[in-house]
């Protein structure tokens, strides 16, 4: 046979990944032709280069896996999974810490605001909280996928549009301004810029203006909503209807190393605040709105009864789109996101480390891992 | 000593096991986990260099299959060797600063080797993941996979390409590796 033998069959016969006919051919081939056993040998060499460095990297024995102790850890992680409180533990460590609770004191976001953020209207509204946070979905609490999708059916049946109530700005954010350096970032904000130490200067300061907007619900409307989603209207607190609520968002600061997708991004914010009217029932709403994300009566009613609504900053996450952790950071509590990209994603999944300190909510977000990204964290200086 | 706690045997293929997993037996995923968790955990400590970081991964890894796993059809192997060397060769590449996880797997190995020749081996094993990280995605992939003792229909499946091209991406692969071991080795001269 003249024909020569195809690199892919010599790699393959190096590999003993060639089946036994085609292997006695190949071999036939190459006892009678020397450019071809020239070519294998240096394939041969090749491989074998690569597999020496290879080599190299290979764990030592004291780094060995432990697949019981790590089958023992999922266990304990799944235990927390699969407990139907499992993801609102989380909320309760929140009640049981007190330094968390101390971490998200002063800062608010009412839950009224997640059936709000729920419709387009309001989306577009909040749009500048939304991208101070890089959390694209802003709704209250890990909503499952199932009710994501229910309130979606909410939404094209009342019409995209539909506002169950009324909303104005009172303060407009205006344009971003991009200072040159870390000190005019500081001047513009009005607070000291805190920047990591494993960071040199940021590629890019942006300064957003503060936000502050009124939200007026109409509780006939809100009733339509839970009709639609398949619960009973009574739950809306009836002191509802009329009530003001203002929402600001403070000035802050974003630097930015690198673009785009890779971009490591530093957020720093003062709280951002909810004014509550009096004339609410805050546990009573909580428990209605709790609902609406899916939750059980009496799921909602526990929660409602363990959190302060008036004086928590509740982190909205899509169950299935972001999984979460605490974690402690830069001597506070905080949280790990991570942005659950499809396994099959060639991309890196976008990471967030979210806490607060002293008043001050940070956000450091990037591709890096978890671990990386909260070693930034923790250089804040 | 890692092993004497490892689950009864099982005889049931891959493909059983996750199908019986989908249908909610729990046991049928942890002997997949037993399973492939030294394979997982030895490509991502490749790529990575660090017990702590591998170990983390690894629990995202399998925190996947169990949180959302792929279709039945699927061949099991392929789609964990896929998803764990994306994980590694993510974390791998978004690592820019290297040196100081260089520094963390120092002290990692401390309590073995002399420092000698852990100094000597880290700047080694150092250049060899900075080649990785260089090399397209995919060949990164097949490399590490061959050399961690996977057949070429795992690879074949692992990214997703035919069987009988296997030999000859590998051969590209391995000289691409060669080429930007070269240009690495030349910079850190």
């Amino acid at each position: 046979m003249r024909r020569h033998i195809r690199n892919t069959d010599l790699v393959a016969l190096l590999d003993g990944e060639l089946a036994p006919p085609g292997a006695e051919r190949v071999q036939h081939h190459l006892a009678g032709c020397e450019p071809c056993s020239q070519r294998l040998e240096r394939l041969r060499g090749e491989m074998a280069a690569v597999d020496a460095e290879l080599d190299k990297l290979a764990p030592a024995a004291h780094q060995a896996p432990d697949a019981a102790r790590a089958l023992r850890e999922f266990r304990a992680h799944r235990e927390l999974e699969d407990n139907p409180y499992g993801r609102i533990s989380l909320m309760d460590k929140l009640r049981m810490n007190k330094n968390v609770q101390r971490a998200v004191s002063g800062a608010a976001v009412v839950m009224v605001l997640a059936v709000l953020f729920a419709l387009e209207p309001v989306r577009a509204a909040a749009h500048e909280l939304l991208s101070i946070f890089r959390v694209e979905n802003f709704v209250v609490l890990p909503v499952s996928t199932g009710q994501m999708e229910n309130l979606a059916n909410v939404e094209r049946t009342l019409g995209r549009d539909y506002f169950p109530g009324t909303y104005d700005m009172i303060t407009e954010p205006g344009e971003a301004q991009h200072p040159e350096s870390l000190a005019a970032a500081s001047e513009a904000a009005g607070f000291a810029v805190r920047t990591p130490a494993t960071q040199g200067p940021a590629d890019e300061y942006i300064v957003r203006g503060e936000m502050a907007m009124r939200l007026i619900p109409d509780r006939e409307m809100m009733q339509e909503i839970f009709t639609v989603a398949g619960l009973s209207p009574d739950l809306v607190p009836e002191g509802i209807d009329g009530q003001p609520f203002e929402l600001t968002v403070p000035r802050s600061v974003v630097q930015v190393w690198g673009t785009e997708e890779e971009a490591l991004v530093v957020m720093q914010m003062p709280s951002p605040s909810v004014e509550f009217p009096a004339g609410v029932d805050e546990d009573e709403l909580a428990v209605a709105m709790l609902q609406l994300l899916g939750y059980s009566a009496e799921d909602a009613q526990k929660l409602s009864a363990s959190i302060n609504w008036t004086t928590t900053i509740v982190l909205p996450l899509p169950q299935e789109q972001v999984s979460f952790e605490e974690v402690p950071v830069d001597g506070a509590s905080g949280f790990v996101l991570v942005g659950e990209a499809p396994a099959e994603a060639t991309d890196a999944p976008n990471t967030a480390v979210l806490w607060q300190k002293d008043g001050m909510i940070y956000l450091v977000s990037g591709i890096q891992d978890s671990a990386a990204l909260l070693e930034i964290a923790n250089s804040l200086q | 000593m890692h092993k004497n706690e490892s689950e009864v045997p099982t005889t049931l293929p891959d493909e059983q096991l996750l199908r019986r997993f989908i249908d909610g037996d729990v046991e049928s995923f942890e002997q997949l986990f037993s399973r492939h968790y030294d394979r997982v955990y030895g490509i991502l400590f490749r790529l990575v260099g660090t017990r702590q970081q591998a170990e983390d991964l690894a629990q995202e890894v399998f925190l996947r299959l169990y949180q959302r796993p792929p279709a039945q059809a699927v061949n099991v192997t392929g789609w964990l060797y896929r998803v764990a060397t994306n994980t590694g060769y993510n974390a791998l590449r978004a690592d820019k600063r290297r040196r100081q996880r260089e520094q963390a797997s120092a002290d990692d190995e401390a309590a073995g080797p002399s420092v000698e020749t852990v100094f000597d081996g880290r700047a080694e094993r150092s250049r060899v993941r900075a080649v990785l990280a260089k090399l397209p995605r995919r060949s990164a992939q097949l490399l590490l996979l061959r050399h961690t003792g996977s057949s070429y229909k795992e690879l074949a499946e692992a990214v997703g390409i035919a069987p009988g091209s296997v030999g000859t991406l590998l051969s590209r692969a391995a000289e691409a590796f060669r080429t930007a071991y070269r240009n690495v080795e030349r910079r850190t001269e």
